[in-house]
């Protein structure tokens, strides 16, 4: 069954091809088209060749380059929209009552999340591969090295870091669905929800200002942990370790600095996808259609 | 004894409120529908039929009461449905795929094994095989509720609910959804719950009906026998007037109709009226039971309601 609801969302998925070009399919697109102007300008431009020798690429940071996209605010209103649609499209479309007497809502909704999940993540990873032969080839055009070579400490290295960013990618993907669905649920509009969705993850970053506020007025500084379990602090603290560095973090009244370790907002995102999708899963289980 | 297809115990629903009331979409509905038949859900606009049909499909949940399909409890035996396709409120397809396409994904929902050729079979039963590569946004209403009849028959269902099967269709169209619905039945032994608004096809296609009216049922039963329980009789008699009181004292209001006197009363009640006119010197020449279509008995008994209610 699981297997069944999973083909029917992957053939809707693919089947929805504006859709799916003007908001998932452009990653690996811009991936080629890089590749096609770095090759144009490796040739034609000797500038462009002794840029490239002179600081060649790495191949291990190439690969990385494109699951940046999701902690990107455009990355993620793309990611947002495309959810909206898959999850507001069958609302709009009137679609769930030709779906649900026919199938168990859960599964359904579960199924859902997991096809958009694994189609971002698998197009995120072609994108990456294709970006990672692009430049390995404009390298190669423009006569530059592009290292390391891959021997086991270099691979090691590197898998620990992709690893890391597709889980990262994964969670915001993830995230991004739970809050489009719920959105998509109440509104039943592709548009609506897209836009609420957007206004929400960007709203979201935004809360720290009237929690300042609040806790100004109640004179109780504590209220501004909450925004310590807010989903989008705790991306932009993940994405911070993730790159090596170390998070701005936030500041309280007394002036001390908050930065939350990596394991902290791991657990903390790990609960909010669970909770969204559970969220989802319940409400959905008890909506009128 | 047949085993009822569709039982339904004190169904009620109301959604939230409007204009500060609560709207009781269905009130205490029970009725029972025994496999191997096509039975009609009728009512006007707001009655309740498509609340009804979405509790029977677990698309909403009854406030109260209970669905039962071939015996078995919904609320607690979900996979019932199995047995059960339907076209709810129009036919919905994801518009960026083609027909067959659209098919396979509700076969792939559903988790239906298909046979092979039995996509083709079904297009062809609606006569969707040409248009079936072609993607739905490009299709008329028409060809979409055809493509509608196709996926409600998906999984070769016991029960098929067909709410409007005939919008948007052509007069061929209608008619090819009426000759199907009877083959459905007599042929291949199915059971069809059909809710139409275009009395006369229900008339000609389903073997019971019931009436249902804000929420409540109002009539259930068979057609021919609805049709006659009420009739409208002319009555030819002199003088008219002296004939008309009589009519009034005793029965209903009596409608003048060029040298004769309409009153709507059941056949079974003639001789009683002939009777009583001709107690009072009225002279009755003759007296003829109009032939009434399902169409006259359900705007009688709805309007009868509204102005009961109003």
């Amino acid at each position: 069954m699981w297997i069944s609801l999973f083909r029917a969302e992957w053939t809707k998925i693919i089947g929805n091809r504006w859709v799916t070009a003007g908001l998932i399919w452009i990653f690996p697109g811009l991936a080629v088209l890089a590749t096609i102007i770095g090759l144009l300008l490796a040739l034609f431009s000797a500038a462009f060749r002794e840029g490239l020798q002179g600081d060649p690429a790495i191949w291990t940071e190439v690969a990385i380059l494109p699951w940046l996209v999701p902690n990107n605010p455009l990355g993620r209103a793309l990611l947002l929209g495309f959810a909206a649609v898959l999850f507001a499209g069958e609302y709009q479309w009137n679609t769930w009552k030709a779906i649900v007497p026919r199938s168990r809502r859960v599964p359904l909704i579960l199924v859902k999340f997991a096809a958009v999940a694994a189609f971002v993540l698998l197009t995120f990873a072609l994108t990456s591969l294709l970006l990672t032969l692009g430049v390995g080839l404009i390298s190669l055009a423009a006569g530059a090295d592009y290292g390391p070579i891959p021997d086991g400490a270099a691979l090691a290295e590197f898998g620990e870091d992709y690893g890391l960013q597709v889980f990262y990618a994964f969670l915001t993907t993830v995230i991004a669905s739970g809050i489009a669905a719920l959105v998509a649920m109440i509104t039943r509009s592709i548009l609506a929800s897209a836009l609420i969705s957007i206004l929400i993850a960007i709203g979201e970053t935004l809360l720290l200002f009237p929690l300042y506020l609040l806790a100004v007025l109640t004179r109780t500084e504590g209220i501004l942990h909450l925004y310590r379990f807010l989903p989008g602090y705790n991306l932009i603290s993940l994405f911070g370790w993730l790159a090596g560095e170390t998070p701005e973090g936030f500041e309280l009244l007394s002036g001390e600095v908050i930065v939350d370790g990596r394991l902290f907002s791991a657990t903390v995102l790990s609960f909010w996808v669970i909770g969204l999708v559970s969220l989802t899963a319940y409400l959905f289980n008890r909506q009128d259609l | 004894m047949t085993e009822a297809a569709i039982q339904i115990q004190n169904l009620t629903k109301h959604f939230g409120r409007r204009s500060g009331r609560r709207v009781q979409a269905v009130d205490d509905l029970s009725l029972e529908v025994a496999a191997g038949q096509v039975y009609g859900f009728l009512g006007p606009n707001g009655a309740g039929k498509t609340t009804t049909i979405r509790m029977l499909l677990d698309l909403i949940r009854p406030d109260q009461g209970e669905v039962y399909l071939f015996g078995k409890p919904l609320r607690r035996e979900r996979n019932v449905l199995g047995r059960v396709g339907s076209l709810v409120e129009g036919a919905a397809f994801y518009d960026f795929l083609t027909g067959r396409r659209n098919l396979e994904v509700l076969a792939l929902t559903a988790n239906l094994d298909l046979r092979p050729g039995r996509l083709d079979e079904l297009l062809a039963l609606v006569e969707m095989q040409d248009a079936s590569r072609r993607r739905v946004k490009g299709y008329s209403t028409g060809m979409k509720q055809r493509l509608g009849i196709a996926a409600a028959l998906l999984g070769d269902p016991d029960l098929i609910i067909l709410d409007e099967p005939a919008n948007g269709l052509d007069p061929r169209g209608i008619n090819e959804v009426r000759r199907l619905t009877r083959r459905l039945v007599e042929e291949l032994g199915k059971t069809v719950f059909l809710s139409s608004h275009q009395l006369g096809e229900v008339e000609q296609v389903c073997d019971r009906v019931a009436i249902v009216h804000r929420g409540r049922l109002l009539r259930e039963g068979s057609v021919q026998g609805l049709i006659h329980e009420r009739s409208r009789l002319r009555i030819e008699a002199e003088p008219l007037t002296q004939a008309k009181a009589v009519l009034e004292a005793n029965w209903d209001h009596a409608a003048d109709g060029e040298g004769a006197l309409l009153l709507d009363a059941p056949r079974a009640q003639v001789p009683e009226i002939v009777r009583q006119l001709v107690e009072q010197g009225v002279r009755v020449f003759a007296v003829s039971a109009e032939k009434q279509t399902l169409e006259d008995y359900f705007l009688q008994i709805t309007e009868d309601r509204a102005d009961d209610v109003d």
